[in-house]
């Protein structure tokens, strides 16, 4: 039996005005599954975002969560959802509190006790206004509201920003427990590569409105190697020659003292041997390492 | 129900209100002292002072939260929080509206009450109907505040095609009114086309309200073309019934000249 | 146990198995007694900083090995079976014996150098146990 996608773009494309900023962007997030968006400064994460939560209307294409058009269901689909924005938005003079006791009023189920144990927890003052705590507090009272409603997927818009390490292993931390608890699905975006390199299943990158690529983290580790051998000058890389350098068909080229390193998808053995580098080093590629190169370096993937 | 829970959440939130209100209402016990109008009776200036006052404050007042609440918000981002709550955007709108519109006619209340309770002016029939009467104009004030606080934050052209479909309204009610009275369409009909004058434009300035926010959530150049679009229409609309009865009187007094 | 196992989320070996293969090695090498309880998922993925998911992944590979076993209600239990351990250590040794082989041949030893080597290692290894 396969179950509806908790999270889908089909040919998503959104513009704000005659800018572009999603260009056709198809992705989807089944049940339980925790996605991590990533991309650049204005690649279009925060867009996206807008979209699945039907606070922006799709220019072509769609949006859906649980199945449905979100532009349209928006109030039964957030029923569901819980948000941390990329910047607090909660009123400045609204104590954590009262914005637990309104969203509650407003929610369907909520769970005022959780929320109230969860910012005890971190010691978080309920009575104060939200605008006089840290930033680091600030997000956990969004993620504590966020988790309030027991929602079936939390959407994250780079929720470490601006926080500094010690809130960032915070608020890892509580996502954790929370995935360990209730197996809910996560969309998040974000710029902490290293921090959600343990907990993605799932890694899309977006690159100037488009979805570079689409794919469980395990197996994108899998497909990419660094590739490292000495040379004794740039003419050696030259005398790879083209056809090498084609079985080799790195993503990312970057030349040391000691030598060269590039940056392979789909290694295999024998695309090594092909090019000569029998002999080279070869190493697993960090999910930073893959993202930088294929943002930075010639789009090959 | 939402809207009551937002409304009462947006009266929460403005504690200060009810301070401003309070010293409104002090200044107004004072002001006949300390202009020493001595000569005329101070009971009446009290009165007319306790109208004066209730009329401003609920006026200014609708006036600025309508500017402040959600454009500030639309323009800073937070209306995320409101819409990303699983409640419908009408009831975002109109919860907060009302909790501001609500928190005005109350503390224009509480800056009227002195005059009410010690003045001369015992007449509790009248104040209420001079309460009732700033309630309801404010209705109009706090929407126009916000529609044009909207269509200024979203800085889009569009609010050109806004202050020249109110320009034109306004200009155009004016001649309508002068040449009414001037076919002497007697006071009632004129009190009766101003009545219509106002609530028209209102209902207009609210569905365009509503639909600038439901089109257009976060986005404020669709919010905005929606805005115009439909103030434009609203505000046409309006002036054609509006034109309805001097119609009748022109139709009329051709076939009788 | 905690400390001693280490994840590198940026490694290339996936989260799943280098927690299997590190319990496995714990578990081979006697660290926990047959019956004891292991971590839950939940505290591992805690203190591994990883996805739950992945931890649970590590955890139904160990449990088809029938390394662990576990009990309804109560828990995660690593399971008696002296089979499974021997054929563990077993073959954790001729792992860690290839990469010393293959690095004896790469640096052009001969394979008495290498056998000298461990054998030093080895008295070493097991005078300063003693001594603790």
């Amino acid at each position: 039996m396969t179950s509806i996608p908790v999270v889908q773009c089909a040919g998503l494309t959104m513009a704000y005005g005659r800018r572009p900023a999603l260009a056709g962007v198809s992705l989807e997030v089944p049940a339980g599954a925790v996605y991590a968006l990533l991309g650049r400064n204005g690649s279009g994460k925060s867009t996206l975002v807008r979209a699945l939560l039907g606070l922006a209307r799709p220019r072509a294409g769609e949006a859906r969560l649980f199945g449905e058009d979100v532009w349209r269901h928006r109030a039964r689909a957030m029923a569901r959802v819980g948000v941390v924005p990329e910047t607090p938005d909660l009123p400045p003079a609204m104590s954590a509190a009262q914005a637990s006791a309104f969203c509650g009023r407003l929610a369907p189920a909520w769970d005022g006790a959780g929320v109230a144990a969860r910012l005890a927890r971190l010691q978080v003052d309920p009575a104060m206004p939200v605008a006089r705590l840290s930033r680091g507090q600030q997000t956990q009272v969004a993620l504590a509201l966020a988790l309030g409603g027991r929602p079936e997927l939390l959407v994250l818009d780079d929720p470490t920003l601006g926080l500094d390490p010690v809130a960032r292993q915070d608020l890892y931390r509580e996502l954790l427990d929370e995935l360990a608890e209730r197996g809910s699905t996560v969309f998040i975006t974000t710029h902490d590569l290293a921090g959600i390199e343990g907990l993605a299943d799932r890694v899309g990158i977006l690159h100037q409105g488009r979805l570079l690529l689409d794919e469980p983290l395990e197996a994108l580790k899998a497909r990419f190697r660094q590739v490292r051998w000495a040379t004794s000058g740039p003419e050696d890389l030259a005398a790879l020659g083209p056809e090498a350098l084609a079985a080799l068909a790195p993503v990312a080229i970057t030349r040391d003292a000691f030598g060269v390193q590039a940056l392979v998808p789909g290694f295999t053995a024998e695309g090594l041997a092909a090019a000569g580098l029998a002999e080279a080093s070869v190493t697993g590629a960090s999910l930073e390492e893959i993202f930088m190169g294929l943002v930075n370096g010639e789009v090959q993937a | 129900m939402s809207i009551r829970v937002i409304a009462a959440r947006e009266m929460a939130e403005r504690k200060l209100v009810w301070v401003a209100a309070g010293y409104m209402a002090l200044a107004g016990l004072a002001l006949p002292y300390l202009r020493g109008l001595s000569g005329a009776p101070a009971a009446d200036a009290r009165g007319v002072l306790g109208v004066a006052l209730n009329l401003a404050f609920v006026g200014t007042l609708a006036a600025l939260l309508g500017a402040a609440m959600i454009p500030g918000d639309l323009a800073s981002g937070r209306i995320g929080f409101y819409l990303v709550r699983p409640v419908s955007v009408a009831a975002v709108l109109w919860g907060r509206l009302l909790g501001g519109w609500l928190l005005a006619v109350a503390g224009g209340l509480v800056v009227v009450l002195p005059q009410v309770v010690l003045g001369p002016w015992r007449d509790y029939r009248g104040w209420a109907l001079v309460v009732g009467c700033t309630a309801l104009l404010a209705i109009p004030v706090m929407l126009l505040a916000h529609v044009l606080a909207v269509s200024w934050r979203s800085r889009t052209l569009w609010i050109l095609l806004d202050l020249t479909g109110l320009g034109l309204y306004g200009w155009f009610v004016v001649q309508l009114l002068i040449r009414l009275a001037m076919a002497r369409a007697g006071r009632v009909n004129l009190d009766a086309f101003l009545l219509a004058a106002l609530v028209l434009p209102t209902l207009a300035l609210a569905v365009a309200a509503q639909l600038q926010l439901d089109q257009g959530r976060t986005d404020l150049r669709r919010g905005h073309r929606w805005l115009a679009l439909s103030l434009a229409g609203g505000l046409l609309v309006s002036a054609l019934l509006l034109s309805a009865p001097y119609l009748t009187i022109l139709a009329s007094s051709r076939t009788t000249g | 146990m905690r400390a001693i196992l280490q994840v590198d989320p940026a490694g290339a070996v996936p989260i799943w198995k280098q927690i299997e293969e590190g319990m496995r090695r714990q578990l081979a090498a006697g660290a926990l007694a047959p019956g004891a309880p292991v971590p839950s998922v939940r505290d591992l993925a805690r203190d591994l900083r990883v996805n739950p998911a992945t931890v649970a992944k590590a955890y139904q590979g160990l449990v088809e090995a029938g390394w662990l076993v576990v009990r309804r209600g109560e828990g995660t239990f690593v399971q008696g079976d002296g089979g499974s351990r021997d054929r563990d250590r077993r073959r954790l040794l001729a792992e860690e014996a290839g990469r010393l082989a293959a690095l004896g041949l790469a640096l052009g030893l001969a394979r008495t150098e290498a056998e000298a080597a461990l054998a030093e290692a080895w008295t070493e290894l097991e005078q300063k146990g003693a001594a603790r």
